[in-house]
């Protein structure tokens, strides 16, 4: 698709192009730590010198466009570790998860792939590809402690919970859960954290390039007894991070990268003396910083949100997912992306500088796709199964945010449901509303089956969200999901494909998993 | 019996089926601003079903109900499993017995074979060619409300200054033979107060100002509310000028106030896959059952307009329909309702 519009010249100007999901308009909070103390005067301080340091680490390459010159800084700054510690996962659930044996399967690979996975993945790590993702720590560190905020991996982990279970939790001293729902996770966790419920607290809406606003959430009611907001949670930890740190008079540590850090006074740091410590002072705070960052009209604050409910961005700050959009934002007139290199002719930040879809690696090269090309997805769930499994978002709650809450349950089956096509249903005798069990080579789950001559014939359809513990056995979509992850995936050091931090990396596919379906007796 | 008393003026809903997308926020808003108290677990005032479907109560179409030439015909009293719904779940054997994965989330209260929404997204015709679109309901507010006339209490009446259809619980004695009366069977019953009740259009916000929560929460701009007679109003251009929203089953004979624009659909596809440009996706017919033969002409209308559209020409329906501002859909009642101090009077 993107190459049709890339031929056609139908991007980067109105009434063209695709848009893709990206977040941005968040520097306020992003950055609220590092300008280091309250005031707009401190926060363009903290940016000027930001963008100094940023022009100075590519100083090298006076041609780099502030485009290149971000995504560098922020490749820099993971290889020197000042983005805290984020790794690309899929290293860890390769050496110590039990993926390993899942992603060299030949099943669920494409026939182009030449070697064994093992080989490519040994092959990207020893050409350094992978070396600020620490991919090799995570060959011999264990895990021993795992927080999970919103996160629900149980639910969420393409491959299942069975692995994470049987290769993870053994290995792990505590388990956490913070979140506003009872969920799986939380179910086979140690401590569970209550957080507030978003009209709970005070926050703003995910900002994304789709509105081009920031929307205020104002806090509607006092969270129940025992709830706190998940910035309070935090703060708690830290203080009694601080408290035992004192007590046991280990007031320092270096971490594996040889960083230093500094455990005294740790809480008072990390909220500007207590500055940040109250809600609205802290919303508003991070309003009127992102007014002085240009994100924000010059007069916003938490009063002016408030009023107004929602205010409109006037720029995209410097974090790099913003930027990406390369485009403009102009008052009462539509977003599209890559303005600036259509309009302006910036170059784009690829190998080439130019929209690239030839992509020459040698990986790409082997496997036929230098260019985009169509294949027909790979075995994963086992090729010879009746089914591909496709997955989608349901109307009714927001991902799995409310998908156990009783009113919403109500307003559908009140069950886990799977779409099939009405006569796959009737050719395996299977009654609307029943329930069914989807198998694929990695594992099952039960669910009901409901009947539409909508859905494609040899398809079934599994919105995403429906809670572990809404089937029985407590094994869902994931769980018949292998998490395969395509080995092109690996490639580094070529251009544009390099890793940082929420970029680009190896990532599995949950489409079209293969799975066959069967009556429950 | 009761006796109707006419309005002065009469409020209506106009709901537009190609842009309502399904997603409940009406019926959440309604239920949970309305049926919250013990003996309304069931209850859902508004729903929204996908058609062709079965809808609620189950098979509501074929229960009778309102008028036949002018004379009322009683209809059948939906049974709770008919109305579906009303689950609870066993969340504390789940989340706090140690029970495990051996217990998984359960209904333990409710029907078992209905919901109100059981049969969304299903729909009808045979894939590629399938169809479904959603349809909103909730009280008509009838012009000729046969359950005012049935009921032998005089406990419900039409408002005379916006003809809304209230009830008064304290003389209700549960008799339940308006719910009969009514052919849409939106009528429910509170078996903890013995009481029936059904939706009152919001009337205490309607008092102040704010328009229904099904129409002001409408994330999708899909709903209008109004005074039928208010010329300048959305409501009144899309039903009484354009003629492009209709009553839905209006051969039922009570005169509702609830209006649909109806719903438009890609062509069909022959079996080579290319479009069957004369076909017809949602059939003509099926349109007619629900909205009456007038839902060709309000088709070809919505057509045309959009067609001018598509030349750069002005048309007022599209510009109705797009709603450039959402204060369009409240007829008036724009007063934000958070600035108001609301009286409970202790009744909680």
């Amino acid at each position: 698709m993107a190459l049709l519009l890339g031929l056609t010249g139908n991007w980067g100007k109105q009434g063209t192009g695709t848009r893709s999901w990206a977040i941005s308009g968040l520097d306020g909070g992003s950055f609220m730590r590092q300008k280091g103390r309250p005031g707009q005067d401190a926060a363009r301080e903290w940016v000027t010198n930001l963008a100094k340091a940023r022009r100075m680490l590519t100083a090298d390459d006076p041609t780099l466009t502030l485009e290149m010159v971000t995504y560098r800084a922020a490749q820099m700054a993971a290889e020197l570790g000042g983005l805290g510690r984020m790794i690309p996962p899929a290293f860890l659930w390769y050496y110590q998860y039990g993926y390993k044996e899942r992603w060299n399967n030949p099943d669920n690979n494409d026939p182009s792939m030449k070697r064994t996975f093992d080989e490519y993945l040994n092959e990207s790590i020893d050409r350094g590809w992978w070396d600020s993702g620490l991919a090799k720590t995570y060959r011999e560190v264990v895990p021993r402690v795992l927080f999970e905020a919103g996160g629900n991996m149980l639910r969420r982990q393409r491959g299942g919970q069975r692995l994470l279970l049987d290769k993870l939790w053994p290995d792990l001293k505590m388990i956490v859960s913070v979140d506003f729902r009872m969920n799986t996770t939380g179910m086979y966790s140690d401590y569970i954290l209550p957080a507030a419920q978003h009209y709970e607290k005070m926050g703003n809406s995910m900002p994304s390039v789709h509105h081009l606003n920031f929307v205020l959430i104002d806090q509607a009611v006092d969270p129940p007894e025992d709830v706190l907001n998940d910035y309070d949670i935090g703060i708690g930890l830290v203080r009694k991070i601080e408290e035992r740190a004192a007590a046991r008079e280990m007031l320092q540590f270096t971490d594996r990268n040889g960083v230093q850090h500094d455990l005294r006074d740790i809480t008072n740091k990390l909220s500007m003396d207590g500055f940040l410590l109250d809600e609205e002072r802290r919303m508003d705070e991070t309003i009127k910083d992102d007014a002085a960052y240009g994100i924000l009209p010059p007069d916003s604050s938490l009063d002016v949100a408030r009023q107004k409910g929602a205010i409109r961005w006037t720029g995209w700050g410097l974090v790099g997912h913003g930027l990406g959009q390369a485009s403009t934002i102009k008052p009462d007139e539509t977003h599209n992306p890559f303005r600036w290199h259509t309009e302006d002719k910036m170059p784009y930040p690829t190998l080439t500088r130019r929209a690239q879809f030839y992509i020459d690696h040698e990986w790409f090269l082997e496997a036929g796709e230098e260019f985009p090309v169509h294949k027909e997805p790979p075995g994963h769930g086992g090729p010879a199964r009746q089914f591909k499994m496709t997955s989608g978002h349901n109307r009714w709650s927001i991902h799995s945010m409310n998908m156990t809450n009783n009113i919403l349950l109500n307003t559908h089956r009140g069950e886990p449901f799977m779409f099939i096509n009405n006569r796959d249903a009737e050719a395996k005798g299977i009654e609307n509303g029943e329930w069914v069990r989807v198998i694929s080579d990695v594992g099952s789950m039960q669910i009901t089956a409901k009947i539409s001559p909508s859905v494609r014939p040899g398809q079934v359809i599994v919105y995403n969200g429906f809670e572990p513990y809404m089937h029985r056995e407590w094994y869902s979509q994931a769980d018949v999901e292998p998490g395969h992850v395509k080995w092109l995936g690996l490639v580094g050091g070529y251009g544009h494909l390099q890793y940082r931090p929420l970029q680009w990396q190896p990532v599995p596919a949950d489409r079209a998993v293969h799975v066959d379906v069967e009556k429950v007796s | 019996m009761g006796t109707i008393t006419q309005s002065k003026r009469q409020l209506a809903w106009v709901f537009d089926l190609n842009k309502c997308i399904g997603c409940q926020t009406c019926s959440v808003a309604c239920k949970v601003l309305w049926q919250q108290d013990k003996g309304t677990e069931h209850m859902w005032w508004m729903t929204v079903n996908t058609q062709p479907g079965r809808g609620t109560p189950r098979d509501y179409e074929t229960m009778g109900g309102g008028y036949k030439d002018g004379v009322a015909t009683p209809g059948k009293l939906p049974s709770p499993e008919e109305f579906g719904g009303g689950w609870d779940y066993n969340y504390d054997e789940v989340l706090r017995s140690g029970k495990g994965r051996t217990a998984h989330l359960e209904k333990i209260a409710g029907s078992k074979t209905w919901g109100p929404n059981w049969d969304e997204d299903e729909g009808a015709g045979e894939f590629p060619n399938s169809y479904f679109f959603y349809l909103p309901r909730l009280c008509n507010h009838c012009t000729v409300p046969g359950c005012v006339e049935a009921c032998p209490n005089n406990a419900l009446s039409k408002d005379p200054e916006n003809g809304l259809v209230l009830r008064n619980e304290d003389v209700c004695q549960g008799a339940q033979m308006c719910a009969q009366a009514c052919p849409y069977k939106k009528i429910y019953f509170n078996p903890s107060l013995g009481i029936s009740q059904h939706c009152i259009g919001c009337f205490p916000r309607i008092e102040q100002g704010v328009a229904p929560a099904c129409v002001r929460q409408c994330p999708g701009r899909a709903a209008w509310i109004g005074f039928l007679d208010d010329d300048r109003g959305a409501v009144s251009k899309l039903v009484n000028k354009w003629k492009v929203a209709l009553p839905l089953h209006a051969e039922w004979g009570t005169k509702p106030n609830v209006f649909y624009v109806p719903p438009l659909a890609p062509v069909p596809l022959n079996p080579d896959g290319t479009f069957n440009e004369g076909g017809e996706r949602i059939p003509l017919s099926y349109l007619k059952s629900l909205f009456g033969e007038q839902v060709g002409g309000a088709v070809d209308t919505l057509k045309a307009e959009m067609d001018k559209r598509r030349r750069g020409e002005a048309s007022e329906v599209m510009d109705i329909l797009v709603m450039y501002k959402w204060e369009e859909a409240l007829g008036g009642f724009d007063r934000d309702p958070a600035e108001i101090v609301w009286s409970t009077n202790g009744a909680g």
